[in-house]
């Protein structure tokens, strides 16, 4: 990040070969779009070139700088449209263009604790969560398409971040979560 | 008296109402524990994209960055301006995620650009005397009027919104961010000022104004 901030593209290049895979799928799932996911990656990276110098270190690690830009950028795409699009569970992600990319999975360790700690939530609890971080939804939104009072979706929403953050940081660790 | 520690998890989402974001922010400012509880509570949201299996994007969109950075801009002033300040208020509500103090305010703001940035409305470009841009205006048809600045002002000092009738100015309100929503309804001109906490009676450091539709 230091010398992407100094403007060298190859540390750029490295970001992006460390973290476009992971971003794409966050785009992927938050825009429901491949053109969109796409054009937002690109947005997400060029951004990261131009804004490194405000990174700082000490402050909070490289991925969630990454993963904050990419976030953002996607949901103001959200806030601009009528409708979130849905989770689509079946997308089929061998898409043939996708199969020359150089990347490969070296993380599979953290991203099966997450959806550990995922599994542990309660499925209402998760799915408000989710549907906070990833779309972007108000509370009185979730509140009105879960037909919760107000003051339950704030709650389980609270409750299941706390939740994850305990099962991540090993705190209590139940084997194959609920 | 309410438990204060309870909030950051909906200070991070960004759901809190801008009273209770003061209030977080007070504490925060206050508090490093707090800011550790909030420093862990942010590690384990952005921990929530690391469930999604991995997806390689198509080759070329690489290379459709480089380009892009070695890009010269292309297009009409307006929108080359629209599109600087909708960037800027994205990267930095990005890295807003970072500094407590500013990250409600930062999304809050990202927020309403994105909304207006999705109505049909009139953009003005803000100058200050030397013909430099140091803000915009978006004006709307039912006399919306969302002020957005470049920069947040400097410590110590506020922004000052004005609209003035028939030569009298008169004071809108004043704002620590960049963002402003107000109205231009009966106004002919609109304005922004700099001004010491708590604004002015009348404008005593004029950055710029523009007139009502021409």
């Amino acid at each position: 990040m230091i010398w992407t901030a100094k403007g060298d593209e190859t540390a750029l290049e490295e970001l992006y070969r460390r973290f476009s895979p992971r971003v794409y799928a966050l785009l992927l799932r938050m825009l429901g779009a491949r053109e969109e996911a796409e054009e937002v990656l690109q947005d997400t990276f060029v951004q990261i070139f131009r804004e490194a110098k405000r990174y700082q270190p000490e402050r909070a690690g490289v991925a969630a700088f990454v993963f904050t830009i990419a976030r953002n950028l996607a949901l103001s795409r959200l806030r601009s449209r009528a409708a979130r699009p849905q989770k689509d569970e079946n997308r089929d992600l061998h898409d043939p263009e996708q199969e020359l990319g150089f990347w490969q999975e070296t993380d599979r360790e953290g991203r099966v604790l997450v959806q550990r700690a995922l599994a542990s939530l309660s499925p209402e609890e998760r799915q408000l969560l989710e549907e906070s971080f990833y779309w972007g939804y108000s509370h009185p939104e979730l509140a009105e398409r879960h037909h919760l009072p107000l003051g339950t979706v704030k709650t389980k929403v609270r409750r299941a971040l706390l939740k994850l953050r305990e099962f991540l940081s090993g705190a209590q660790v139940p084997e194959g979560g609920e | 008296m309410r438990d204060l520690r309870e909030l950051l998890p909906d200070y991070l989402l960004g759901q809190l109402s801008s009273e209770e974001t003061h209030e977080v922010e007070a504490w925060l400012e206050a508090s490093p524990e707090a800011r550790a509880e909030l420093k862990s509570l942010e590690s384990t949201l952005f921990a929530l994209p690391e469930e999604l299996a991995p997806v390689n994007p198509p080759p070329r969109t690489w290379g459709e960055v480089r380009k892009r950075l070695h890009a010269k801009p292309l297009g009409r002033p307006r929108l080359l301006w629209v599109g600087g300040i909708a960037a800027a208020f994205l990267v930095l509500a990005g890295w807003g995620i970072f500094s407590f103090a500013g990250y409600r305010a930062l999304q809050a703001e990202q927020a309403r650009v994105a909304y207006w940035l999705a109505l049909p409305a009139d953009w003005r470009l803000l100058k200050n005397a030397k013909g430099e841009g140091i803000g915009s205006m978006i004006w709307t048809e039912d006399g919306g009027c969302l002020i957005v600045m470049r920069d947040p002002p400097p410590a110590g000092k506020v922004y000052q919104a004005w609209g003035t009738q028939k030569g009298r100015k008169v004071s809108l309100g004043t704002f620590r961010g960049r963002v402003y929503e107000t109205s231009f309804l009966g106004f002919d001109r609109m304005g922004v000022s700099l001004e010491p906490l708590g604004g002015n009676p009348q404008p005593t450091e004029p950055l710029g104004s523009i007139p009502i539709r021409g």
